[in-house]
C-alpha cells in the first residue's frame, strides 16, 4: 500500500511548515526502530510498538505489540479502529489520520511536541491554576446556585401559597412548596398543620390571627375571668386589664419544638411574686390571691375552700389557709375516721374487717380525685338500715324521711292485714288486737307502728349514728329533719392534683385520716407535706415544679360553689297532721320530750 | 516593615469584631427567652439583622476590590475588616439561630454561610502557611524546570533499559509505567499521598502503584543480568528511577500546595452567591409566614 505522511512543525514565525514524504509498504509498523515505517523519536516507545493493518479503505486496525499501549484520542488503547481524524500519540509522536489524496491508500499527520508544549495534552503541570478546571465556569456555577437557590427557596414557596393548584400538585410530587420555609418544629398537637401552613398563616406578610386559634379553642378560659378568653381577652379581673391585648401567640410560640404551652415559673411569677405589682394589678378585684414565687421558698400556704352556712342557712364559701385552726368542715356528718381505720378491724355483717382507704376512696376515671362517698356503697355493708328485729331482711331506703315512714307505714299496714301484728319486734304502742275487717282500725295501728320505729331510727341506732337529726314538735305534729351531709367535693379548686401520679405514696403519708376523730377535721396536707418532694422549678434534690405543676394560666377566676359543692341543701319534713293528730294523742309524754342528740 | 492585611490599623478590625462577638454572646447569655431561644425574640431578630448587614458589607469587598479608584478607605483595611467581621458573623449568626438546627430553607442559608465562612478560613491559613512551604520544597528550581527534569530522566532511563535488554520486555514495562494513562484529576493533585509519590504529579493512582513495582522489577533484572556490563545499565537505570521518584514527589507536592492555595477560591465565591439566594429567601419567609 502507499501512504502519505506529512510532518507538520511550527516556524519561529508561529506558522506551520508541512513536509510530505511517500512510502510503500506492505503493513504499517509504530516504534522506534529505524525499520519503522511510522517512526516515534522518543524512548517511551519500544522498537517495534504497534502495526496497522488496513480493515477497509478508510479504515486502519490498531494492534499494540507493546503492554504499554497507545493513546488513542487521549485515551490507552491496545488495539482499535482507526478512521479519518483519530489521534495516535505515542511519547512525544503523534499521529493523525486524515483523508488520503488520490494516489494514496492512506495518509497520516506527523507532529511532534516539544517538552514544554506537551502539557498541553493534559498534564496541566504548567498552569496557571493547578485545580483541574471544571466543564462549567466559576461564573456559571454561581449564577446556577443562585437560580437554584432563589426557585427552591422563594419562587417554589410563593407559588404554593398564591397557587392551590400548583401547591397540591408539589406535595403529589414530593416537591418541598413552602414546607422548605418551615422555621422550626411544630407543636406536638399542632404537628399535622404543617401540611399546610395557610391553615394558620392566611395572610402573607401577617401574624397567624387568634381567630385561627379559636376555632379549636373558643372554649378555653380567660385568665381568672369567668368566661371564655374570646369573649373576655385573656385578661379581665378586676381593673386590670393590660393582657387584654395580648394575643394567642405572644405567649404560645409555634415552630419552637413539641411544648408549646409556656412552661418557665418566671412567665407567672413576673406578676405575681411581687406584693406591689399583685396590688397594681388585682386592684378593686374581689380575691384573696397572695403574693407567690418559687414553690420551695416563696409560696404561700394553701387555702382550702370550704362551703359554710350562716344562721340564715345561706351557703357561702369560705377560704382558709389548711394549717389555721378555724379550718373545719361543716359536713353535719359524724364520721370519726379513726374508728373506721382501727386496725383491729371492726365487726360486720361479714365478720371483722380491717378497712383500708381504698375500700371507700376511690379514683374516679381519670385517677385524678376521689369519687363522692355513696351511702349504698360504701356504708350500707355496716350501717344497714333494718328497722324491724323480727324482719331484719326488711330495710328502709337511705332518702328522704317521708318516704322511709311511708314504706314503714305500709309494711306494718301489711302485718295487720295479714293477722300478723303480734310478729312485730318493736313494742306496740296501738291496741294489741286489731280488727282486720276494720280499715281505719288497721291504717291507724300500721301509721302509729311506723311512726314509734321512726322515731328509733331517725333519732337512734340509724340515721343519728351518722346524721344531725333535728326533731320538731308542733302542735299537730312531729317532723324530723335530717340535714344533708355536705362535703366538699374540691378543696383545692384553684389547682390540680393528679392522685394517679402519686400512688407511690402511702394515702396516710399526706392525709392523717388515722387520729381524726371528727368529721369536722379537714385532712389535707398543707404546703409543708408537699415540699417533702416537691421543690421550686430549678430544684435538684427533690423533684422541680413550676407553677403550671399544679395550676393552670386559663383558668376560671373562682369557681362558682355550684361546680364544686353538693347542692343538698333542702331541709326534708315529715308532715301529716291528719296522721300526728292521732299519734299525739296516743303518744307517751316521755317519747314526746326527747331532742336531737339524745339516742336511744 | 511589611505589615499583613491582618493586623491592619493595629488590629482595628480585630478588635471591633472581638467587641461585636462579645456583646452578642453576653446579650444571648443575659437574654429571657421564651419559650427557647430562637431568631424570633427581639434578640433574635436584632442579631439576624446585625448579621444580614455584616453579609451585605462583606459582600461589598467583591464591588470595592475592583474600584480601583474609591477613596473609601484602603483595600487592605477592607480585606483586614472583610476577615475579622466576617469571623464574628459567625458569632452573631449562630446566636441568632438560637441553635434550633432542622432540614429547611434557614438551615440552608447558615450551612452556606458557615461554608463559605470556613472556606475563607482555609484560605487565610493556606495563604499564610503555602509560600513558605513551596520555596522550601522547589529548592529554587521551577514547575516547568521540574517538569523538564522529569521527561529528561524518563529519557533517560528508557534509553538504559534499551540497552540492557535481552529483550524489550523491561522497555514496554517501563514505557508502561511512565506513560501517563489520563491527566491527575482533583483529588490526585489534591492529595499527593505516599503510595502515589513517584507519580502524583502526572499519573493517576494505579500507574503510580506500580512504580515501585518498576523499581522492583529493575532490581530483580539486575540479580538475573548476564554480564557485568548489563548490571551496570541497570544499576544506573534504578538510579535514574529512584532521582525521578523524587523529583516526581517534588512536583507533585509543588502542584498540592498551590492547589489547596486554590481551593478557597474556588469555593468561597460560588457559595457567596449561593448564600445571597438563600439569605433573600430567609429574610422574604420569615416575614412572608411572619
Amino acid at each position: 500500500m502507499r501512504l502519505l505522511i506529512t510532518s507538520v512543525k511550527t516556524s519561529i514565525k508561529g506558522g506551520e511548515i508541512r513536509k510530505d514524504r511517500s512510502v510503500d509498504c506492505a503493513e504499517i509498523t509504530l516504534g522506534r526502530g529505524t525499520d519503522q515505517i511510522l517512526q516515534v523519536n522518543d524512548f517511551r516507545a519500544a522498537l517495534a510498538h504497534a502495526r496497522l493493518i488496513a480493515v477497509s479503505d478508510t479504515e486502519l486496525g490498531l494492534q499494540s505489540l507493546s503492554p504499554a499501549g497507545v493513546l488513542l484520542n487521549g485515551k490507552r488503547v491496545q488495539s482499535a479502529t482507526l478512521s479519518t481524524g483519530d489521534r495516535l500519540q505515542l511519547g512525544r509522536q503523534q499521529f493523525t489520520v486524515v483523508a488520503a489524496p488520490d494516489g494514496y491508500d492512506y495518509a497520516f499527520e506527523h507532529r511532534e511536541f516539544d517538552p514544554q508544549a506537551e502539557t498541553a495534552t493534559g498534564h496541566g503541570v504548567t498552569d496557571k491554576r493547578v485545580i483541574p478546571s471544571l466543564k462549567i465556569g466559576r461564573r456559571s456555577l454561581s449564577w446556577l446556585a443562585f437560580l437554584l437557590i432563589l426557585t427552591f427557596g422563594l419562587g417554589l414557596p410563593l407559588l404554593s401559597f398564591y397557587q392551590p393548584e400548583a401547591r397540591d400538585a408539589m406535595q403529589a410530587n414530593a416537591v418541598p412548596g413552602d414546607r422548605f420555609w418551615l422555621s422550626g418544629e411544630l407543636s406536638a398537637a399542632h404537628r399535622h398543620f404543617g401540611q399546610d401552613c395557610k391553615i394558620c398563616h392566611q395572610q402573607a406578610f401577617a401574624p397567624a390571627p387568634d381567630s385561627v386559634c379559636l376555632e379549636c379553642h373558643e372554649n378555653t378560659a380567660a385568665h381568672a375571668g369567668a368566661g371564655p378568653v374570646h369573649t373576655e381577652g385573656v385578661h379581665t379581673e378586676g381593673a386590670h386589664t393590660a393582657l387584654a391585648a395580648q394575643q394567642c401567640e405572644n405567649c404560645h410560640r409555634e415552630h419552637n419544638g413539641r411544648q408549646l404551652v409556656p412552661a418557665r415559673q418566671r412567665f407567672c411569677t413576673d406578676c405575681h411574686r411581687d406584693h406591689s405589682t399583685m396590688e397594681e394589678l388585682l386592684a378593686g378585684a374581689d380575691t384573696d390571691l397572695q403574693p407567690a414565687g418559687d414553690f420551695l421558698t416563696e409560696h404561700p400556704q394553701f387555702k382550702a375552700s370550704l362551703m359554710q352556712r350562716n344562721t340564715r342557712g345561706e351557703v357561702s364559701v369560705v377560704r382558709l389557709d389548711v394549717d389555721d385552726p378555724a379550718l373545719l368542715e361543716q359536713s353535719f356528718l359524724k364520721f370519726p375516721h379513726d374508728v373506721h381505720l382501727d386496725p383491729e378491724g371492726l365487726e360486720s355483717v361479714h365478720g371483722t374487717e380491717v378497712l383500708q382507704c381504698a375500700d371507700c376512696h376511690q379514683p374516679d376515671a381519670a385517677g385524678q380525685y376521689m369519687q363522692p362517698i355513696r351511702f349504698d356503697t360504701h356504708c350500707v355493708d355496716c350501717h344497714q338500715l333494718n328497722f324491724d328485729p323480727s324482719h331484719p331482711d326488711r330495710v328502709v331506703p337511705h332518702g328522704r324521711p317521708a318516704e322511709v315512714v311511708d314504706v314503714m307505714t305500709e309494711f306494718y299496714a301489711e302485718l295487720a292485714l295479714r293477722g300478723a301484728s303480734r310478729e312485730v319486734g318493736i313494742a306496740s304502742l296501738g291496741p294489741t288486737e286489731i280488727d282486720t275487717g276494720d280499715p281505719g282500725q288497721v291504717l291507724l295501728w300500721a301509721r302509729t307502728q311506723a311512726l314509734r320505729t321512726a322515731e328509733a331510727l331517725f333519732e337512734g341506732r340509724a340515721c343519728g349514728d351518722c346524721h344531725q337529726v333535728t326533731r320538731t314538735d308542733a302542735e299537730n305534729r312531729v317532723s324530723w329533719a335530717v340535714e344533708p351531709a355536705r362535703v366538699a367535693g374540691i378543696w383545692f379548686p384553684k389547682s390540680r392534683f393528679d392522685h394517679a401520679s402519686h400512688q407511690s405514696v402511702n394515702c396516710g403519708d399526706c392525709h392523717a385520716a388515722d387520729v381524726s376523730d371528727d368529721s369536722a377535721d379537714v385532712l389535707l396536707p398543707g404546703i409543708e407535706t408537699c415540699r417533702d418532694c416537691h421543690g421550686g422549678e430549678r430544684a435538684e434534690a427533690k423533684v422541680a415544679s413550676s407553677c403550671i405543676s399544679c395550676h393552670r394560666f386559663h383558668n376560671p377566676a373562682t369557681p362558682p360553689p355550684a361546680g364544686v359543692m353538693p347542692q343538698r341543701a333542702t331541709l326534708y319534713l315529715w308532715d301529716k297532721p291528719d296522721i300526728e293528730r292521732t299519734i299525739q294523742q296516743q303518744q307517751p309524754a316521755e317519747t314526746r320530750r326527747r331532742r336531737p342528740g339524745q339516742r336511744g | 516593615m511589611h505589615e499583613s492585611f491582618l493586623s491592619h490599623a493595629n488590629y482595628r478590625y480585630l478588635r471591633w469584631g472581638l467587641l461585636l462577638s462579645l456583646a452578642a454572646i453576653v446579650a444571648y447569655v443575659l437574654h429571657r427567652a421564651d419559650p427557647v431561644p430562637n431568631g424570633g425574640s427581639w434578640l433574635g431578630y436584632t442579631l439576624g439583622a446585625v448579621s444580614a448587614l455584616l453579609v451585605v458589607f462583606l459582600l461589598y469587598l467583591g464591588i470595592r476590590k475592583r474600584r480601583y479608584r474609591s477613596a473609601l478607605g484602603s483595600l487592605k483595611g477592607w480585606v483586614s475588616a472583610h476577615v475579622w467581621l466576617g469571623l464574628s458573623l459567625l458569632v452573631t449568626a449562630t446566636l441568632h439561630t438560637g441553635f434550633q438546627f432542622a432540614w429547611n430553607l434557614h438551615m440552608l442559608a447558615y450551612s452556606l454561610m458557615v461554608a463559605v465562612i470556613l472556606s475563607g478560613i482555609w484560605g487565610l491559613v493556606m495563604y499564610a502557611r503555602n509560600p513558605a512551604l513551596m520555596t522550601d520544597n522547589r529548592q529554587a528550581e521551577t514547575r516547568a524546570t521540574m517538569w523538564q527534569q522529569l521527561q529528561d530522566l524518563d529519557a533517560e532511563v528508557l534509553q538504559l533499559a534499551d540497552d540492557a535488554g535481552q529483550d524489550a520486555q523491561l522497555h514496554h514495562e517501563l514505557a508502561e509505567a511512565l506513560t501517563p494513562k489520563r491527566p491527575a484529576g482533583f483529588w490526585t493533585r489534591f492529595s499527593n499521598r505516599r503510595w502515589s509519590a513517584t507519580a502524583a504529579a502526572d499519573y493517576d493512582a494505579d500507574r503510580a502503584a506500580n512504580s515501585y513495582r518498576i523499581e522492583q522489577a529493575v532490581a530483580a533484572q539486575i540479580a538475573a543480568a548476564g554480564d557485568s556490563q548489563q548490571v551496570e545499565l541497570l544499576r544506573q537505570a534504578l538510579a535514574v528511577l529512584a532521582r525521578r521518584r523524587a523529583v516526581s514527589q517534588q512536583l507533585g507536592r509543588d502542584l498540592q500546595l498551590q492547589a489547596q492555595m486554590e481551593l478557597w477560591l474556588l469555593l468561597h465565591v460560588p457559595l457567596s452567591i449561593g448564600l445571597i439566594a438563600a439569605l433573600i429567601s430567609h429574610i422574604v419567609s420569615v416575614f412572608f409566614y411572619w
